[in-house]
């Protein structure tokens, strides 16, 4: 099932001009009449952010456009999340979903945690900068089956790298993920560094990744 | 925007393109000419406007004199924008003749500061939401679980404690010659608790069938003084026993309407036997009945101590009240309110209290009456 051009393309309109409300209509009436959250995520918010930041990349929008922007998609799916969770279908999985310190890009995080708990797992999501000994402990307490780290922007690659190592020395069982538009400039391989660690390079394939028969 | 006072590229910048504060003040301070920017954030259409409109001054007003004196100064002045909001602007107020030239930018070190704090506000609301929506979630599974034990474990219970009822009833009844005095108050202990056990177990079912929504009623069309000569005689008996007469006023014959007889009377089996339980001695609980074009509408007034403010809303939330020992001794779930209101809102009506502290309580509800 996909999203119609026409609906995209008036969603993508409203939120170029950061119509909270129109989109919030638009998605919400998608979920309405059916369109499963994984189509949602990647048909309609990831595609309609790509778009979003290709604009400004081509210096087409302003920076404060891309702000807001996510800030609005972010608050569709906030809307949307409790829908999501009344979907039934318990795999008894657990994960952690995080951004590293000084990392404020979360939406891709955000969409990741999303993604697993349509999947059936009960997803904890950490959010943007996260410090080091508050994910440990979190890990600690929780014990989750995933770890999943984001990173946007490269700079902040060295610290993503520092924490694997901390996670995969402390829970050596535990499946680590990564991803982030960082790997779009400092390439898969510097996941592959930390030992078992996974790069996950789209919403899809984590859906692939960790629920092959597809989500809800 | 004014007309513009000088030419050449720059100044055209200045004018038509500029991100910055320009006004030309007269004298005394009227806006005599500003750019584009100027007029269409802050200006607007008004004309012979000053800039002592403009600024906002907490303490003394704006000092022209003062600040053309300084001219080669950065002062910080807060500006009304056309949107309602103070913006914060560095100008310089440089004198030209008997006039003065405003030139200001904004702070755009605050302005980034304020974007990034919201972004991370943003970021950490977001987080914390989707963190309590998940625990709402997981608590709403939580409340479903402990409904259906709750409900389960009642049922099961139902049968052996009815057992154990009818059989104690036999023996106090069949019995009591062969037994002593000791071994039948023994007997009249055990028929006391498990009725009590009884009463805690169908309140316990009831909550269980409400909180889970599976509530339902089997409605017909009914007088309502039916249920409520029913509950007035069940009534009478503990009600005579602590001098308290039961009185019911019917103002007007209200019209029979559509409800669960039974449910309804298990409303005012509850109303009039908390009401019993409060009054005073020699006192007089009254049950007056009413019908009007919302429907019916009945209202048990008792005597008694009333209820302090702060537990008014605590009696209507599902174990807020908690257990607690009812004046005359007898245990109480503390649910009988809540079953009630629940039943009346099931029917499509409302529960309320009018309260007196100190001189008595109102417990009234309204049905609606919907004709058969």
């Amino acid at each position: 099932m996909m999203i119609d051009e026409p609906t995209y393309s008036r969603y993508f309109e409203s939120l170029v001009h950061g119509d909270r409300l129109t989109c919030l209509e638009i998605a919400a009436g998608l979920v309405e009449s059916g369109t499963p959250y994984h189509v949602l995520y990647t048909h309609l918010f990831q595609r309609s952010l790509y778009a979003i930041g290709a604009l400004w990349e081509a210096n087409r929008i302003s920076v404060a456009v891309e702000h807001l922007a996510t800030a609005v998609t972010e608050s569709v799916m906030a809307s949307l999340y409790p829908r999501l969770l009344a979907i039934q279908n318990p795999k008894g999985k657990r994960a952690v979903i995080s951004c590293t310190v000084n990392e404020y890009h979360q939406i891709g995080a955000r969409m990741a945690a999303d993604m697993l708990e349509s999947c059936g797992w009960d997803a904890w999501f950490l959010g943007a900068n996260t410090p080091k000994q508050d994910l440990l402990s979190l890990l600690q307490e929780k014990q989750p089956d995933l770890l999943g780290l984001s990173v946007s922007l490269s700079d902040n690659m060295p610290k993503l790298l520092e924490l694997m190592e901390c996670v995969r020395s402390d829970f050596p069982r535990m499946d680590l993920l990564v991803g982030g538009q960082a790997f779009r400039w400092v390439g898969a391989d510097a996941a592959q560094s930390v030992s078992g660690a996974t790069y996950i390079p789209s919403l899809e394939e984590l859906i692939q990744s960790v629920c092959p028969g597809g989500s809800e | 925007m004014r007309q513009a006072g000088c030419s050449g590229p720059a100044w055209r910048y200045v004018y038509e393109q500029a991100p910055i504060l320009y006004m030309h003040l007269a004298s005394e301070g009227t806006i005599i000419d500003s750019n584009r920017f100027t007029s269409e954030r802050i200006v607007g259409d008004d004309q012979d406007l000053s800039i002592h409109d403009l600024v906002v001054s907490f303490a003394a007003p704006l000092d022209l004199d003062s600040l053309r004196r300084d001219a080669e100064q950065l002062h910080l002045i807060h500006v009304v924008t056309r949107n309602g909001l103070p913006e914060a602007f560095w100008t310089q107020f440089v004198p030209s003749g008997e006039n003065t030239l405003v030139f200001g930018s904004l702070d755009a070190d605050e302005t980034g500061r304020l974007r990034q704090e919201l972004i991370g506000l943003n970021n950490r609301l977001n987080a914390l939401t989707r963190d309590l929506q998940k625990k709402n979630h997981e608590l709403a599974q939580l409340d479903q679980l402990k409904n259906q034990f709750l409900g389960m474990a009642a049922h099961d219970l139902r049968k052996p404690v009815g057992a154990i009822l009818s059989y104690t009833e036999l023996l106090v009844d069949e019995a009591s010659e062969a037994l002593n005095d000791e071994q039948l108050g023994f007997l009249k202990t055990i028929y006391r608790s498990t009725d009590l056990m009884r009463r805690v177990i169908d309140d316990f079912l009831d909550i269980s069938i409400i909180e889970s929504g599976r509530l339902e009623l089997d409605r017909a069309c009914t007088p309502i003084e039916e249920p409520v000569e029913r509950s007035v005689a069940l009534n009478r008996i503990q009600a005579d026993k602590r001098r308290v007469r039961l009185v019911v006023e019917s103002h007007g014959s209200p019209p029979p309407i559509s409800m669960d007889a039974l449910k309804v009377e298990q409303v005012l089996n509850n109303l009039i036997a908390n009401a019993v339980e409060h009054s005073p001695t020699d006192s007089v609980v009254h049950i007056s009945l009413g019908s009007g074009p919302d429907g019916v509408q009945v209202a048990v007034s008792d005597d008694g101590p009333g209820i302090a403010p702060g537990d008014k809303d605590r009696l209507f939330k599902p174990y807020g009240a908690g257990p607690g020992t009812k004046p005359s001794g007898a245990q109480s779930t503390g649910l009988g309110l809540v079953i009630s209101r629940k039943i009346i809102e099931a029917h499509g009506g409302a529960l309320w209290i009018e309260n007196k502290p100190g001189a008595g309580a109102t417990f009234a509800f309204r049905l609606p009456g919907h004709l058969e």
